[in-house]
């Protein structure tokens, strides 16, 4: 603690607080996550343990980096990352902020390799959503949030627990309780982040519960049946479900996504798909013609970030 | 996952990262001479020990190694007296008494497996298994002077990361369908 100075408060988790630091030495702005010492009788946190474990494997442009970790005399966990300024969030709430496609297709590109390297170390995310998406001042987007990750060997028969992922950004297939789900599931997210690019709104908001999400996704993609989804009916939540549901129609995504590109459309439709299973991987994904065909995404540098000043924050 | 995946995190340009190096620099070789207290027989009643009570909690291989290591390692960062003193070292590592050498072993196993296992012991699993010689603040406070003398530096590549190599590179199978051989 004695090499940092503490700015202030960025924010505070359910298990954490998040300051905004300084290195003594170097100047260097730094996060600082504090994990709560509340529990004593566990010990050091296992969360910051797997977390450390975890970031250490994944060293990747795209990747928050971790630059120290130490332990505070009141037996709390700190972390320090590198400090990243803003998050997509952010970004995407700031209506200063254009976003053209090339911009768009830049953040979804970014997602994707971070995404692509977490997979083929074989780690799942699940808590993908764009406060989870920093970007440092040169425009570089890191991917942060691996509190909920974990090593996945992919093997069908691991249990996974479904209490993961956020609401709007949650799979159907975690939604019908599904504990076998698999890299997937983090693409299905992706894909939510990728629509609200598009539209500068979440795409499927549901209210609160799982089964008004769930309600949400079948509006869109129709409910699930033979045909589009052979394996549903086996799901924890369809086998043990007693309510019929009226069968729906899907929408189409055009519609919807009235100013979106053509090629755009086609990359959506393939990553946002009920099936797991027939959902694009994310190395299939940025092999897509969306990324060869004009216009190039924009450069990283180029991105708009924030507002003109004096809105700073 | 590749042996060349499991390097140590990137170095950071601050004079506390190169207080890291030379700290982590200590090697293996003879470090029962930097540990007063301690004799090589002493290493292999505690790793049988380990085992034993691997079993009983039935933890995985991956976890065993990372014990031992973190043991090996947690011993082996400390420097002898006179490089203390010649090196302004002093309160670096951790001197560890005879009649600790169970509970550091509590300790590193137990970092061990919140790292690898889905349903770690519990502190009071150890204080059972080692028959109530420490008591529970003695293990937890063991457990972080572990992570501050290895600087969270946990994540280490152990003999089952190069057995799984092997048996991939000769075209075998995993070690066996049970065994968990890490995060490969």
């Amino acid at each position: 603690m004695e090499n940092y100075r503490i700015m202030k408060q960025l924010g505070q988790g359910v298990w954490s607080r998040t300051y905004m630091g300084q290195q003594k030495d170097t100047d260097q702005l730094v996060a600082m996550k504090k994990f709560k010492a509340n529990s004593c009788d566990e010990g050091v946190d296992f969360k910051a343990l797997r977390e450390i474990k975890l970031l250490s494997y994944l060293q990747h442009e795209h990747i928050i980096r971790l630059v120290d970790s130490f332990a505070t005399p009141d037996m709390a966990v700190v972390l320090v990352y590198e400090y990243a300024h803003t998050s997509l969030d952010q970004i995407l709430r700031n209506r200063d902020i254009p976003l053209s496609s090339p911009d768009i297709k830049q953040h979804i590109r970014m997602l994707l390799l971070a995404m692509d390297a977490c997979h083929e170390k074989q780690i799942l995310h699940r808590e993908l959503n764009p406060e989870n998406m920093f970007y440092l001042e040169d425009g570089t987007m890191k991917l942060r949030g691996f509190d909920l990750a974990r090593m996945h060997d992919g093997k069908p028969n691991t249990l996974l627990s479904p209490q993961a992922f956020a609401l709007w950004y949650k799979p159907p297939e975690v939604l019908m309780r599904s504990q076998h789900y698999s890299f997937s599931a983090d693409m299905w997210s992706v894909g939510c982040i990728f629509a609200e690019l598009m539209l500068r709104r979440p795409f499927l908001m549901g209210q609160f519960t799982e089964l008004s999400q769930l309600d949400k996704i079948f509006k869109v993609f129709g409910t699930p049946n033979e045909s589009n989804w052979p394996d549903y009916a086996i799901l924890p939540l369809a086998w043990h479900s007693t309510v019929p549901v009226p069968p729906v129609a899907a929408v189409s995504l055009d519609g919807i996504f009235t100013a979106a590109p053509n090629d755009a459309i086609s990359l959506l439709k393939s990553i946002l798909v009920l099936d797991p299973s027939n959902r694009l991987t994310a190395s299939q994904a940025l092999r897509h013609p969306y990324f060869s065909n004009e216009p190039p995404p924009t450069p990283k540098g180029n991105l708009i970030l924030s507002s003109p000043p004096p809105e700073a924050n | 996952l590749t042996l060349s995946d499991i390097v140590p995190p990137p170095e950071f340009r601050t004079r506390q990262r190169t207080k890291w190096a030379v700290a982590m620099d200590w090697t293996l070789d003879g470090y029962m001479d930097r540990q007063p207290d301690m004799e090589n027989r002493m290493r292999g009643i505690l790793m049988d020990w380990i085992i034993e009570l691997s079993e009983e909690y039935k933890l995985s291989p991956m976890t065993f190694h990372l014990a031992v290591t973190l043991i090996d390692k947690s011993m082996a960062c400390t420097p002898t007296e006179e490089e203390a003193e010649g090196k302004g070292m002093i309160g670096h590592g951790m001197t560890i008494p005879r009649d600790m050498l169970q509970c550091l072993g509590c300790a590193c196993t137990w970092i061990a497996a919140k790292m690898e296992e889905t349903h770690p012991p519990s502190v009071d699993d150890f204080v059972y298994i080692s028959d109530n010689i420490y008591r529970r603040g003695q293990i937890l406070d063991m457990e972080l002077d572990v992570c501050s003398a290895l600087k969270f530096h946990l994540q280490h590549v152990t003999p089952v990361h190069y057995a799984h190599e092997y048996l991939l590179a000769s075209q075998g199978g995993p070690c066996r369908p049970n065994s968990p051989t890490g995060p490969a």
